[in-house]
C-alpha cells in the first residue's frame, strides 16, 4: 500500500463495503447492469464534486462592487451542485456501490481537471466554471441514454431533472460572460 | 425493522444538517481569509497539507465506525479552534476571534449530539445484524 499519513487509519473489521466494488441491490437490477450505472453515476458524483469545489471557490474569491450579483449566483449555484451530489450519491448506494468520496476515487472517476490552487481573474474564472457545466452535460445527456438502455427508469429521470438545472446555470454563467462589463474589469485588474 | 430504519433516519438528517453546518463555517472563515489578504486552500494537496483532521478512506465503514471517526474530527477541530480563539485575541483581530467564537458553540453542540448517538446502545446492535 502507498504511504497515506492522512488518512485516519480504521481497523478492517468496520469495512462494510470496499470501495469500487458493486453489491447486490433491491431494485432488481441485475449485477452487471447495476455495475455498469454505479460506474457511470460515479463519474457524475466526481465530477460533480470537482465543479462544486471550483464554483465556491470563485464565490469565496470574487470580488467588487459589480461582482456581488456573481457572488451570490456562485454560492447558490454551489448549493444547487452539492443537493445533485447527494441525490446522484444515494443512487449510487441503491444500486449496491460505493460513492466516490475521497480525493482518491474522485480523481479515478473524474471527467474534469481540477484548478490549480491560485486566485485568477474572474473572467477566466467563469469560463472554467461554464466549461465544466458543459463537459458535465455532455456527459450526462450520454448517461440519461446508458440509463435507458439498461432499462433504469429510475436513474434516468434523476439525471434528466438535473441536468435541465445544469444547463440553466450554465446558461447564466453565459450572459454573464457575453457582458462586456465584466470583461473590461478583469482586464484592467493586474 | 421499523425502528432500525427510524433510528437510520434520525442520524442520517443529523448528518445532513451537521455538513451543511460545517460547511457554513468553512465558507464564513474562507470569507475571512480573503478579508485578511490570503486565499483559503481549496485543492486536495493545500488541503492535505494544512487539515489536523484525518480523511477517511472511500471504503464504507459501519455506522459506529464512521460516528467515532466524526467526532474524532470535531474533537480535532474543537481544540485547534479554541487555541486559534487566543491567538486572534492575542493579535488584537476581534473579528476572527468572533466568528472562532460562533463556529466553536456549533461544533461543540455537533460532536455532544454524536457523542449521544454512540453511547446509545442498539446502535451498535443494529450494526451487527446489518453487517451479516
Amino acid at each position: 500500500m502507498t504511504s497515506t499519513p492522512h488518512l485516519r487509519q480504521v481497523d478492517d473489521a468496520h469495512v462494510r463495503q470496499e470501495w469500487d466494488t458493486v453489491g447486490e441491490n433491491a431494485l432488481r437490477l441485475e449485477p452487471k447492469v447495476a455495475t455498469q450505472l454505479v460506474e457511470a453515476l460515479n463519474s457524475e458524483v466526481s465530477g460533480l464534486y470537482i465543479l462544486f469545489n471550483q464554483v465556491r471557490k470563485h464565490y469565496w474569491l470574487v470580488e467588487g462592487a459589480e461582482s456581488e450579483a456573481v457572488g451570490e449566483f456562485l454560492e447558490a449555484a454551489a448549493d444547487r451542485l452539492s443537493e445533485m451530489t447527494d441525490d446522484i450519491a444515494i443512487r449510487v448506494h441503491a444500486l449496491g456501490g460505493v460513492p466516490a468520496c475521497g480525493p482518491m476515487g474522485i480523481r479515478q472517476h473524474a471527467p474534469l481537471y481540477m484548478e490549480a490552487e491560485h486566485r485568477y481573474d474572474v473572467r477566466s474564472s467563469l469560463e472554467r466554471d461554464l466549461d465544466g457545466y458543459a463537459t458535465l452535460a455532455a456527459q450526462w445527456r450520454e448517461h440519461v441514454e446508458l440509463a435507458g438502455q439498461l432499462g433504469d427508469v429510475t436513474t434516468g429521470k434523476l439525471l434528466r431533472r438535473h441536468l435541465k438545472t445544469l444547463e440553466a446555470d450554465a446558461d447564466v454563467l453565459a450572459r454573464y460572460l457575453a457582458d462586456d462589463t465584466l470583461h473590461s474589469q478583469s482586464r484592467s485588474s493586474p | 425493522v421499523g425502528d432500525r430504519r427510524g433510528e437510520h433516519e434520525e442520524v442520517a438528517d443529523f448528518l445532513e444538517a451537521a455538513y451543511k453546518r460545517v460547511r457554513e463555517l468553512n465558507d464564513d472563515l474562507a470569507a475571512r481569509i480573503v478579508e485578511l489578504g490570503g486565499i483559503p486552500p481549496n485543492t486536495p494537496a493545500t488541503i492535505q497539507e494544512r487539515a489536523e483532521v484525518h480523511l477517511e478512506a472511500e471504503d464504507l465503514y459501519d455506522l459506529r465506525a464512521s460516528l467515532d471517526g466524526d467526532l474524532e474530527g470535531y474533537g480535532t477541530l474543537i481544540v485547534s479552534m479554541r487555541e486559534h480563539i487566543a491567538l486572534a485575541e492575542g493579535l488584537a483581530d476581534s473579528g476572527t476571534a468572533e466568528l472562532l467564537r460562533g463556529g466553536l458553540e456549533d461544533l461543540e453542540a455537533d460532536a455532544d449530539e454524536i457523542e449521544r448517538f454512540l453511547e446509545d446502545e442498539t446502535l451498535g446492535r443494529s450494526e451487527e445484524l446489518k453487517g451479516r
